[in-house]
Order: structure tokens, then C-alpha cells, then sequence
């Protein structure tokens, strides 16, 4: 579980790790399997689940609403543990923990994660229980995570309403700042806040009352609020005005009250960053 | 000859000459419930619950012939006793029970079997012949408790009303809105209902029927919001044709939620831009669609409206009753 301590935010499992650090999540399950193992539980015959998957459209979706309205009793915890132990386990041990932990999770949720057994690369995140699967294969052992201050710059409404923006933000550099960071921010499609931040309906709020000049899709927003980020996966970039890219970025808490100085320089997140030399990355 | 046949017509009991829910005219109509697929005009005589009256009423006309019964009530046709059970699925909603010679049938309507707080509560009915709907007759289909549903509905109003946005939610406007309007969080906002639900609003409180308070919506948005009611943080119930008039209009930007059982399925979610689904339902799911015909004990089951097919055939081989699919010229799909 090194990763997970060194990010402080349960993310990926030390059991989708392979021995050089490379990802190799999620397991997989083939979907005969899965589909066996729902129609036991359920106790209802092939035909109908046939049914069900016809008028759905989708396989995942008949079995994630065949097993139900969710129970009580899974935690993030029980749903990692459980796949770090999956290779010792017998089928039947598998089977068990596995419709354990559907029937307590939300229907989206059953979903997502039948979708990530199936090896879809396009799975969101499941937030809820901290398991998820970047867009790119990353590599732990030379991933740097780094926690800065920075200034919100601009926003772009993401959803059809004014509940989820795209944020952009900036550190300092020379007398300005230069766009670095991107997050987002608000209610997902399902009423759920993204970031899960104690106060964002009150950033929301902020965001939505202090919107500036339209450019584009982008709005400006009255400068001067700084968030404390948490950037994952730093590395050089010569793609980007800033030099260096980040493969996800989470919002730890809006620093109100904090003036212009408190912004972390760009320059300190460059020379935090290994020379392209050292790690062998190419600018 | 069985007590009772299907029909062009609907469902006919010959011995008393009573038609259940008929669809097309005829001289007696026994109407399970007042929503508009079930109570059709025209009818030379209707029989009804006694809270349908003024609801069939408010319809169909006041002039129509209408009787009423009581719930347990029996009333005598040439030797026909019928007898009316809650069926929990709108206000005034009824089971039918039809006994002659000791053949005993009940005619179910559209019901669910758990309660709503609002409609009184579903009876299972011991028969041989049982007639049921299937509206939602697919596992898929499983309904969460409603004080879940309802949490999420005024999280929602709530999350909205922080951003200055009116919320619109979508709901039949006999039963379902009602059952919405009993459930909201007043200290949120206003509650706006439109004009179609103000109506049906009245005659059921007067028939007794307790959901609290609203503003009437029937003059037009507009004219409230002029008379000072905020609708930045407002919440309007409304059918799903309002969205298509200009009564809308006056809210400007707001968020779209319906609250229907066909919600469950995720593709709903892309009918009309709908913001948010909200899965609610005034029929029975899965679970209690086989709760209620193995309640009443019947060797004979008759599946209409809704996966016929598919619920019958459960029934037969995995159940081992004597289930049918009754042919429905009317393949509507019902209203929710």
C-alpha cells in the first residue's frame, strides 16, 4: 500500500501494481462468470436475464439492477481488501465477496465497476470507494505528487446547468500567473459532488456569483481566491506553456482569506520535478 | 362459462353485465381508478370508490351517473357480489372482487403492494382467478424505499435552490403529484404546481387527503412571480405536457427532474433533457408483483398491460401457476 500512503488519498491498490510498478488493473472477469454468478443469487432463469439485458441494452446494466436496491455494510476498505486477496482466493471465495459487495453498492456504482472487471478503459472512477484507472498506463515508481497553493483563473460550465465547472488555476511566475492546473468542480450527472470538498456547494455558490468576461467557453472570475491542490502525477511537459503536466488533480480545500503572496511559484514545481536527464523523460 | 371473459370491450362479467374499466361505451362501468386509461368517457353508469367520485367527476363531467362504494363494501348484481379493496396505487384506487357461486375473481387495476403514506394500503385478496397488471413485470425493476427517493428529490430542490435555480419536476398529475407534494422540504422554497395538478390538488384534499401546501400555478408563472412569489428557489410540479407550453417559459433557466419508475433504467435518462431521474413509481415492481399474486392464493393468473409475456411466463415455469397473457388491443404504454 505504499502509493496509497504516499498519495493520502486511497487511489489504486498495491494488487494492480505488476513487480516493475506498471498498472495492470482491474482483474478481469469473464462475463459468463459474472452472469452466473448473478443468476445464482438472484435465483431468476437465463431466459430472463436475457430479457432484461435486451430491453436494457446493456449486460452491465441488467445485472447491476437485477441484484437490487443496496444494502447496507461495504466500505472502500472491504472493496480494496478484497481485491488484494483475489488471487488467493478460491472461485467460490471470489464469488462470494464479490456479490457481497454489489448488492451494497449503488446501481451507478455496479456499473462502473462491471465495466473496470471487463477491462474498460473508459470506467470513471469510483470515487466512493477509492478504486479507479487512469486514462494512461503510469508508472508509480517514478510518479511525484506535489501539493501547492494556487490562484482559480478562469471557469468553463462543463454541464448544462451551472452546477459543474472545469477550473483552471495558476501559479506564479515573473508577475503573473500562468494557467497550470486543471480540475473539476461541482455536481456530477447523478447530483454527486465531485470533489467532495466540506464546502463545495459554497465555492459553487462563489463561482456562480463572482462570474467574469465571457472568452470563448471560458469565464473569467474575480481574481484573488487560492486553492490548496493536490497535482498527482507531475512530470515535464514541453507541451504546456508551464513546462510540466499533471495526470489529476485534486482540490484539498479553498484557503480563504489567503493573499496573493501565499501562491506557490512555478519555478518551485520545476525544480521539484526530476531533470528529463535524470528520469530519462523527454521535455 | 367463467365468471368473467375478456372483451373487445374490457373485461366483462356477463352474470351481472358489469364491465371493468371498459374501453369503449357502455351501460355499466366499474372504474378500478380515475387515471384517464382506465376511466373513459361515455359510460351510461359508472361504479367507483367513493374517493374517485368527485375526481371522475372533475374528468369526465359533472353530469355523469356515478355510484359509489366503500372499500369492504359489497354491492349485489343479479346474484354477482362485488366488493372493492385498496390498491394502493392513487388515491381512490381499487382492487374489484367478483364472487358468484363460490367462483371468486379480483380484477387488480394498476396497484402497488408497499405503502405510500397518502393512498391506503394494498389488501391481498384470496381468489382463484387474479388479474394483474405488469406495468414494471421485469426484475429489473426494484423500487428503493421512498423516504430514499424523497431525500434525493429535496437534495436536489436544495442543491438547486443554492444556485438560484428553479427546479421543475415532472409528475402525473393524480397520485404521483400529490404523493411529491406530501414529501417536500417547504422549508426549502415555494412549491408551484400547475394548473391540471391544482385541480386534482382540491378535490382530494376535500375528499380528505392531507399533502400539505402549495401555490396555485393555474393563472400562470408569470403572474405569481409579479405578485412577489421568489422563483429562484422555487420547486414546480407539473405534468410532462406543460413543458411543451409557453407556461413554462416564465422560469427562464431551470433543472428538469421526472419522477417515474422508467427512470430505473438509465436510457430514460436521455428522454426530452431531463436533468435528473428520479426512480418513483405508483405500480408494483418485481418483487411486489409476485408478492401479490402469490398473496391472493389464485391457481389462475391473467397478466394485461405492461411484460405480459414476460411476467406470465416467470409465472408458469418458475412459479407453477396457471398463468396467461389476456390480448390487449391497447398496447399504450401506461402513464407514470
Amino acid at each position: 500500500m505504499n502509493q496509497i500512503k504516499h498519495l493520502n488519498i486511497p487511489i489504486w491498490c498495491d494488487a494492480f501494481l505488476d513487480e516493475e510498478g506498471k498498472l495492470i488493473f482491474p482483474i478481469k472477469l469473464g462475463t459468463n462468470t459474472l452472469k452466473a454468478w448473478v443468476l445464482e443469487w438472484t435465483g431468476i432463469p437465463l431466459w430472463l436475464l436475457n430479457e432484461c439485458q435486451g430491453y436494457t441494452g446493456s449486460l452491465n446494466e441488467a445485472l447491476a439492477l437485477l441484484l437490487g436496491s443496496p444494502s447496507d455494510g461495504v466500505t472502500g476498505t472491504a472493496l480494496q481488501e478484497g481485491f488484494e486477496r483475489w488471487t488467493n482466493w478460491t472461485e467460490v471465495e471470489r464469488k462470494d465477496w464479490l456479490l457481497s459487495v454489489f448488492v451494497a453498492m449503488e446501481v451507478e456504482e455496479r456499473r462502473l465497476l462491471l465495466s473496470l472487471l471487463q477491462g474498460r478503459r473508459n470506467a470513471k472512477i469510483l470515487m466512493n470507494y477509492g478504486l479507479g484507472k487512469p486514462s494512461t498506463a503510469m508508472d508509480f515508481n517514478e510518479m511525484i505528487t506535489l501539493t501547492v497553493h494556487a490562484m482559480l483563473l478562469y471557469v468553463r460550465p462543463t454541464g448544462r446547468t451551472n452546477a459543474q465547472f472545469e477550473l483552471t488555476f495558476g501559479l506564479y511566475h515573473e508577475g503573473a500567473y500562468i494557467g497550470c492546473f486543471r480540475a473539476n468542480l461541482g455536481q456530477d450527472v447523478d447530483g454527486g459532488w465531485i470533489q467532495g470538498l466540506d464546502d463545495e456547494l459554497d465555492v459553487l455558490t462563489w463561482i456562480n456569483g463572482n462570474l467574469g468576461a465571457r472568452i470563448g467557453p471560458i469565464r473569467g472570475v474575480t481574481p484573488g481566491e487560492i486553492y490548496e491542490l493536490q497535482c498527482i502525477g507531475v512530470q515535464r511537459s514541453s507541451r504546456h506553456k508551464s513546462g510540466f503536466k499533471s495526470e489529476s488533480v485534486r482540490i484539498l480545500k479553498w484557503v480563504r482569506g489567503a493573499n496573493q503572496p501565499s501562491v506557490t511559484a512555478l519555478d518551485w514545481v520545476r525544480d521539484s520535478l526530476p531533470k528529463p536527464q535524470d528520469s530519462g523523460q523527454i521535455g | 362459462m367463467a365468471l368473467v371473459t375478456y372483451t373487445p370491450l374490457g373485461f366483462y362479467c356477463a352474470q351481472a353485465d358489469l364491465y371493468i374499466d371498459p374501453l369503449r361505451k357502455v351501460s355499466k362501468a366499474l372504474v378500478t381508478h380515475a387515471h384517464s386509461d382506465h376511466a373513459r368517457p361515455g359510460m351510461q353508469h359508472y361504479l367507483c370508490h367513493v374517493q374517485s367520485v368527485n375526481i371522475l367527476k372533475l374528468r369526465l363531467g359533472q353530469r355523469i351517473s356515478v355510484q359509489a362504494m366503500a372499500y369492504g363494501e359489497s354491492v349485489w348484481m343479479n346474484g354477482v357480489e362485488i366488493t372493492l379493496f385498496p390498491a394502493g396505487h392513487v388515491p381512490g384506487s381499487a382492487q374489484v372482487r367478483l364472487s358468484f357461486r363460490g367462483e371468486v375473481w379480483v380484477i387488480s387495476g394498476d396497484y402497488k403492494t408497499v405503502g405510500d403514506g397518502l393512498t391506503p394500503a394494498f389488501e391481498a385478496v384470496r381468489c382463484h382467478h387474479f388479474v394483474t397488471e405488469s406495468t414494471f413485470g421485469m426484475p429489473i425493476f426494484q423500487w428503493r424505499e421512498q423516504k430514499t427517493v424523497f431525500d434525493d428529490i429535496n437534495t436536489w430542490w436544495q442543491k438547486n435552490a443554492a444556485v438560484g435555480k428553479p427546479s421543475v419536476l415532472l409528475g402525473y398529475s393524480l397520485g404521483k403529484a400529490q404523493r411529491i407534494l406530501k414529501y417536500l422540504d417547504r422549508s426549502i422554497g415555494t412549491i408551484i404546481c400547475h394548473g391540471a395538478i391544482n385541480a386534482s390538488n382540491i378535490v382530494l384534499q376535500e375528499c380528505g387527503f392531507d399533502f400539505g401546501t402549495w401555490e396555485d400555478g393555474s393563472r400562470g408563472l408569470a403572474d405569481l412571480r409579479d405578485l412577489g412569489v421568489k422563483m429562484d428557489n422555487c420547486l414546480v410540479v407539473c405534468p410532462p405536457n406543460a413543458l411543451r407550453s409557453a407556461w413554462i417559459s416564465p422560469l427562464g433557466n431551470y433543472s428538469l427532474a421526472n419522477c417515474s419508475g422508467w427512470m430505473a433504467v438509465s436510457k430514460s435518462g436521455d428522454w426530452g433533457g431531463i436533468d435528473k431521474g428520479f426512480v418513483l413509481s405508483d405500480h408494483a415492481d418485481w418483487p411486489q408483483l409476485i408478492e401479490a399474486v402469490l398473496g391472493t392464493g389464485a391457481e389462475n393468473i391473467y397478466v394485461t398491460h405492461g411484460f405480459s409475456e414476460i411476467l406470465a411466463r416467470y409465472l408458469r415455469e418458475a412459479r407453477g401457476l396457471n398463468a396467461v397473457v389476456v390480448e390487449q388491443s391497447m398496447l399504450e404504454r401506461k402513464m407514470e
